[in-house]
């Protein structure tokens, strides 16, 4: 009743090696899913959510690769044999897929280097956002209106980083201007008053007010502060209101742009 | 210890808590530990209760920054109050506490000298039942003043929680929701002067000790270098009688409780 199953598909490959290949190869993608479930859940707290993405996608792949390795004999096909032609192949390859064998490498690279991790505030050229996946060929972003972007990893590679969260601090430059007959040393001491009350500006490095500028229209006092990286954005959005609203209750006035036009005859 | 600091630690009339229970029973020193449901307790402008609340329990905390409430589905238990490890407010972002020294203190040539300072406090309360669970803590609040600060460079350095403190030779009367004492055994090592301006410890295995009227921590800080130092814990209270606190911070996979390695200067 099965013996269709012994007719030849090409050379000496039957269906049977076919359906055997196809069940050897389920049987390793859904090992290699399990694995990854197994990993995640063994070594979630252990070590950080990058190396283990990465860890689970060596293991994951290379049970698939041994699973491939192992049929293809099965199919007719050697692995010696694809050995000797993988120069060839690999040129042919080179030739149809250049942009996503510059990804592949480019994406090892990255992972060799590491400019940036999972979860990292970047901007790579003109994206801006959390990284969300770093894979082989590409890397994926979460921008800060939540919108996802995959960027290939050799764009990645060859663009300029900034990477707002690799260093642990992160300074929060403060600008406000005052009127000219405002006292600016009172206006300094309340500033600073306010940032050493705020629980997440650092002691050190230290912060400093001073004042910047004497612009058209105001005295420009910035105050440069020390933040956690990951509270920067809060102490931005807490901070400046409260200094607005601290010295104005001391009589101190945020200028509006001023101009002085005078008009009328020089009689000389 | 001289008569007058151990009466002003017995009695320490400066602090301003009252502790009632349904009997209105009072107490001294600062009620830490289980506490029958309802509980309710004022100190220091905090108003805490846990009482029943139909079928499960309901828990207030009201201080100058607002009111909060969570309503516990559980037929039995104690409220805990315990002091804890100070790295959970106004956001957990370290796992080490830089205390820098009001005055730096100097070590003789290969030395041994033991010293007292303050530490930060945070307050933990939780719900205790018999069941293996053990204690919940489902509230953490701090009557201490948080700052953080740097430790070592910009590009490699840790974020850690700020603490200043003078430096005492006898346990000094301070307050015990707000601050803690902890006894430091130095050992120079080295065959020269060492001066020590701040020392780092970290959260894993902090064992704190309470008693109604102090809250203790010990720990070593050993000088190896001119810029290497090590500090760990010591799992012993500063006073006999003492009860261990809530650990948040487990030391597992450590051999040494709380060790840090000090290597950006001391």
């Amino acid at each position: 009743m099965l013996d269709w199953l012994n007719n030849p598909i090409y050379g000496d490959v039957t269906w049977f090696n076919l359906a055997i290949s196809a069940i050897i190869f389920f049987a390793a993608l859904i090992l290699s899913k399990v694995m990854v479930v197994q990993m995640r859940r063994t070594f979630k707290e252990k070590m950080s959510q990058e190396n283990l993405e990465l860890m689970t996608k060596i293991v994951s792949y290379g049970i698939l690769v041994l699973a491939v390795l192992w049929i293809m004999p099965t199919l007719g096909l050697e692995p010696s044999g694809l050995m000797v032609a993988g120069g060839i192949v690999a040129l042919a390859i080179g030739f149809a897929s250049q942009s996503i064998i510059g990804n592949l490498i480019s994406g090892i690279f990255l992972m060799g280097e590491r400019p940036v991790k999972l979860g990292d505030q970047i901007i790579i050229g003109d994206h801006r956002g959390f990284v969300e996946d770093i894979n082989i060929i590409s890397t994926a972003i979460r921008t800060l209106d939540g919108l996802y972007i995959r960027i290939p990893n050799e764009m990645v590679f060859t663009s300029s980083i900034i990477n707002f969260s690799l260093n642990p601090v992160r300074r929060l430059d403060l600008d406000i201007g005052i009127r000219y007959s405002d006292d600016a040393d009172k206006a300094i001491e309340i500033i600073k008053n306010l940032v050493e009350e705020h629980p997440l500006t650092m002691v050190n490095p230290p912060t400093y007010v001073f004042v910047d500028d004497l612009g058209d229209s105001s005295v420009d006092i910035v105050a440069r502060i020390w933040t956690p990286t990951s509270e920067w954005y809060t102490v931005q959005r807490e901070l400046l209101w409260k200094i607005k609203i601290a010295i104005e209750a001391e009589g101190i006035q945020i200028p509006f742009p001023q101009r002085v036009n005078w008009s009328g005859r020089e009689d000389g | 210890m001289d008569r007058k600091r151990e009466k002003a630690l017995e009695s320490p009339d400066y602090l301003s808590w009252q502790y009632s229970n349904e009997d209105g029973q009072k107490t001294e020193g600062f009620p830490w530990g289980p506490h029958k449901v309802p509980v309710y307790l004022d100190f220091e402008g905090v108003s805490i209760s846990l009482e029943k609340c139909g079928e499960g329990l309901s828990y207030r905390r009201e201080d100058s920054s607002g009111k909060m409430e969570k309503t516990i589905i559980a037929e039995r238990g104690k409220l805990m109050l315990s002091p804890v490890e100070p790295f959970h407010t106004p956001v957990a972002l370290s796992n080490h506490l830089l205390i820098e020294l009001e005055n730096p203190v100097m070590l003789k040539p290969r030395s041994n000298h033991n010293l007292l300072v303050t530490f930060p406090l945070e307050l933990a309360v939780a719900f205790s039942s018999r069941k293996p669970e053990g204690n919940d803590v489902f509230d953490i609040f701090t009557l201490s003043r948080s700052k953080f600060t740097l430790y070592g460079s910009i590009r490699t350095g840790l974020v850690c929680k700020y603490w200043k403190s003078p430096v005492y030779e006898d346990i000094p009367a301070v307050n015990p929701l707000r601050q803690g004492v902890m006894k430091i055994e130095f050992n120079n090592q080295l065959a020269k002067w060492a001066e020590v301006r701040k020392v780092i410890f970290s959260a894993q295995g902090m064992k704190i000790y309470y008693s109604p009227h102090l809250v203790s921590l010990k720990s070593t800080v050993k000088i190896y270098s001119e810029v290497t130092a090590e500090t760990a814990f010591i799992d012993q209270s500063l006073q006999g009688g003492m009860s261990k606190g809530l650990e948040m911070f487990s030391a597992r996979f450590l051999k040494l409780p709380g060790r840090t390695i000090m290597e950006e200067g001391y």
